[in-house]
């Protein structure tokens, strides 16, 4: 075995890659799953934090805004109250106010101009909001209107009268609406000094805030905010500029921070009564000034979830290839040395798993390339040896094949000479001597021979191909004609299987046979001899052929000398032969990795049987 | 004898096998042209007319055949038939190998070499007698050499 057959021998094993019924997500590589599953991690980690912080802090801004509201709620209806109570009071003080009074009891035109005067105080440019002013003696018709030529605004004031008719005297009313702009009544009983009720006092006033007025407002409330007034039973709304006809329902009766969505906007809303008056104040903020650092928020925990996915992102494909990259050269080198290549050792790296494996990887390399060696040097030393071995047995055939046969031939030739010669002076004995002499130097002449044809055939190298038996063995027996001849013979050969064999050799142990049943059937009135195989069904078992004859036979005690060389069953006079035939046979069926047996029985007849691998064809 | 014209030039290194020989070529009357030498590298003198046989140098014919024994002290037959075969004058003897040998090796060496008959000595003289015949007869009869 020389260096390169030790070095290919290639595993045969398939590693079993059956893609198709692995997940997609197992066809990859480490090296792109190690990443992807860090990526899938990470976004659902990131994803679910940022989203449950994101809705804490989106629900305690929430609730930082609902107790603003409250509060604002709560200032902007004592506030309205302040107002409206010492508006009230100014009234109440008007209605008193002894000019009023006596116009009242005694209508006249200096009373009159009298009333009017005190009435100016209440006129457009001291108070912004005043629409108009009326004097009511009865219940039915105001008896003076201020701006003088102004229409009485309603005559339905029946509820502020009765309300008038007692402690304190005054009262506001409800909100109405007057040439599409919100107003309300603030109405106070004027009395005499016996303290009866005479006649009222009504101012009308626009629920309208001024520029002034929504800028203090707009500071309290902050931009964002919106404001609605109007009367708690829900009827009339104001947004204190103008009419709006969507006022948020349920809120007088809940007192809760409600929300709802506003021209789609997301709000929350608090009404609260106004204490004295029979009106209702709500606040409405919109959900995102509140929202703002929620939303702030939200931005950066996406960045920050970004940054972070990127950099495990990075770090994972850095793992995963700190992973795979080892991996990979080690594969490498694991896949040179299949090839024979042992100078690849791997670097070592860090001590971490990978690193002692590839240590161990390395010190494996190095023992097994130093077995290998070792096992080389082995064969090789060996191959010498069987190398000297064998040129020592060639040059000693060598040698018996040149030097032996000459003093054979010279004894051969001398005693002819003796013979030829000397014919007249030898006695009948003295020849009979010198033709056993002869017959003896051939006989030894034939065992040299098939002794150098034995030891020949281990060196001869084998050249198999396919062959088929059957021809060889008529080639055979057309070689062995002469010894068929003037006999009475059956013989008989079979369809024999193709066979993976040397052709000259195989022949040689057809010639052997053959001759060998000729031989031993020369005892038979009909010699019968049938050249056959057994039928090994296709399988892998080698065939077997076999070379019958009903011959003379051998005894099955000796079967095991039969192979032997010069180991002879019979006796020289009754069949001739050196004894190397059947040896050569085994030896020739032994090479090429068959092998060879007999049956016979004892003048019944022999078969001899021997394996060979079957051809390709 | 020397002077003589040398017909068969019979290398042998065996007393046996020489006189076996030539009582073989005698039997067939052959005898009177043949030269006997014991060893290759007086054959090879012989040949090219050298050491001993410088004198024959002028008339120095070559033989018509040489029977040449593969095994030989001195200078063996296949280096002798290697020094006949690559020599312009000598190259045209016809060379028979008459050997012990049936080794395979020698055979195909010696026909590399330009050999123009192998022959294996048998055991049987009869046989090697009849060898010895058909030898002769053919190369010393039936053969037309080119003349020289």
């Amino acid at each position: 075995m020389n260096k390169g057959d030790l070095h290919n021998q290639k595993s045969t094993t398939t590693p079993v890659q059956d893609g198709r019924r692995l997940p997609y997500f197992f066809r990859l590589t480490i090296r792109q799953r190690l990443p992807l599953l860090m990526a899938t991690l990470l976004a659902g980690v990131i994803v679910a934090s940022t989203w449950a912080s994101y809705r804490g802090v989106k629900l305690s801004a929430l609730e930082v805004g609902s107790e603003r509201l409250v509060n604002l709620a709560q200032q902007l209806s004592s506030l309205s109250q302040q107002n409206a109570a010492s508006l009230l009071a100014k009234t109440g003080a008007a209605a008193n106010d002894p000019a009023l009074q006596s116009y009242v009891r005694t209508p006249s035109t200096p009373t009159r101009a009298a009333a009017l005067s005190g009435l100016q105080q209440f006129s457009t440019p001291q108070d912004a909001n005043s629409l108009q002013v009326e004097v009511w003696r009865d219940k039915h018709s105001p008896a003076l209107v201020f701006p003088e030529g102004r229409e009485p605004e309603s005559s339905d004031l029946e509820k502020e009268f009765k309300l008038c008719a007692a402690e304190p005297y005054k009262t506001d009313g409800k909100m109405r609406l007057a040439n599409g702009v919100v107003v309300y009544p603030a109405v106070a009983a004027v009395r005499d000094q016996t303290g009866s009720v005479i006649g009222y006092l009504v101012r009308w006033r626009k629920v309208v805030a001024t520029a002034e007025a929504r800028r203090q407002i707009m500071d309290l409330l902050g931009s964002q905010a919106s404001i609605y007034m109007g009367n708690a039973q829900g009827d009339i709304w104001t947004d204190l500029v103008k009419v709006v006809s969507q006022p948020p329902t349920g809120l007088q009766s809940t007192l809760q921070v409600t929300h709802y969505n506003r021209d789609g906007e997301s709000v929350m809303a608090l009404g609260r009564p106004i204490i004295g008056t029979p009106w209702f104040v709500v606040v409405e903020l919109p959900d995102r000034e509140f929202l703002v650092q929620a939303n702030r928020f939200l931005r950066r925990m996406i960045v920050i979830g970004i940054a972070v996915f990127a950099i495990g992102l990075a770090g994972a494909f850095v793992l995963a290839r700190s992973i795979t990259g080892p991996l990979q050269r080690l594969t490498n080198a694991a896949s040179a040395i299949s090839l024979g290549d042992y100078s690849s050792l791997v670097p070592v790296g860090p001590q971490d798993e990978l690193g002692k494996l590839a240590a161990a990887f390395n010190t494996m390399v190095v023992r097994v390339h130093d077995s290998q060696q070792a096992l080389e040097e082995r064969v090789r030393d060996r191959t010498s040896q069987l190398q000297v071995a064998n040129q020592e047995l060639e040059s000693f055939s060598y040698s018996v094949s040149h030097d032996l046969r000459a003093p054979l031939r010279a004894i051969d030739g001398f005693s002819r000479i003796l013979e030829e010669d000397h014919a007249a002076s030898l006695s009948a004995g003295a020849q009979r001597y010198l033709g056993l002499i002869r017959d003896n130097a051939k006989q030894m002449g034939r065992l040299v021979d098939d002794l150098l044809d034995f030891s020949r055939l281990g060196r001869q190298p084998l050249q198999k191909r396919d062959v088929h038996p059957e021809e060889i063995a008529r080639q055979v027996l057309d070689e062995l004609r002469s010894e068929q001849e003037g006999r009475r013979l059956k013989i008989s050969i079979d369809t024999l299987p193709v066979a993976q064999a040397d052709p000259s050799l195989l022949k040689q142990v057809y010639v052997n046979l053959i001759s060998n049943a000729l031989k031993y059937s020369r005892v038979r009135d009909q010699g019968e001899i049938n050249i056959g195989a057994i039928d090994t069904n296709g399988s892998h078992q080698p065939t077997i052929y076999f070379v019958r004859d009903n011959g003379a036979g051998f005894d099955m005690q000796y079967v095991d000398k039969l192979f032997g060389v010069f180991q002879r069953l019979h006796l020289a006079e009754e069949f001739e032969g050196t004894g190397v035939g059947l040896a050569i046979a085994q030896r020739i069926v032994a090479r090429h990795g068959g092998r060879i047996w007999a049956e016979g029985e004892v003048d019944k007849g022999a078969t001899f049987f021997f394996t060979l691998q079957g051809g390709t064809a | 004898m020397t002077d003589s014209i040398v017909e068969i030039l019979l290398v042998e290194d065996n007393p046996n096998d020489v006189e076996l020989a030539l009582r073989a070529l005698q039997r067939n009357n052959l005898t009177n042209q043949i030269h006997v030498v014991r060893d290759g590298a007086e054959a090879l003198e012989f040949v090219f007319c050298e050491g001993a046989y410088a004198h024959r140098r002028g008339k120095c014919l070559n033989p018509k055949v040489i029977l040449l024994d593969l095994k030989l002290p001195k200078i063996d037959g296949l280096e002798v038939l290697k020094r006949i075969k690559s020599d312009e004058h000598t190259r045209r003897i016809p060379v028979v190998m008459m050997t012990s040998s049936r080794e395979e090796r020698d055979i195909v060496e010696s026909y590399r070499l330009g050999v123009n008959s192998y022959i294996v000595k048998p055991v049987n003289f009869d046989q090697f007698t009849d060898s010895v015949r058909q030898l002769g007869l053919y190369w010393m009869l039936l053969n037309h050499p080119p003349v020289a």
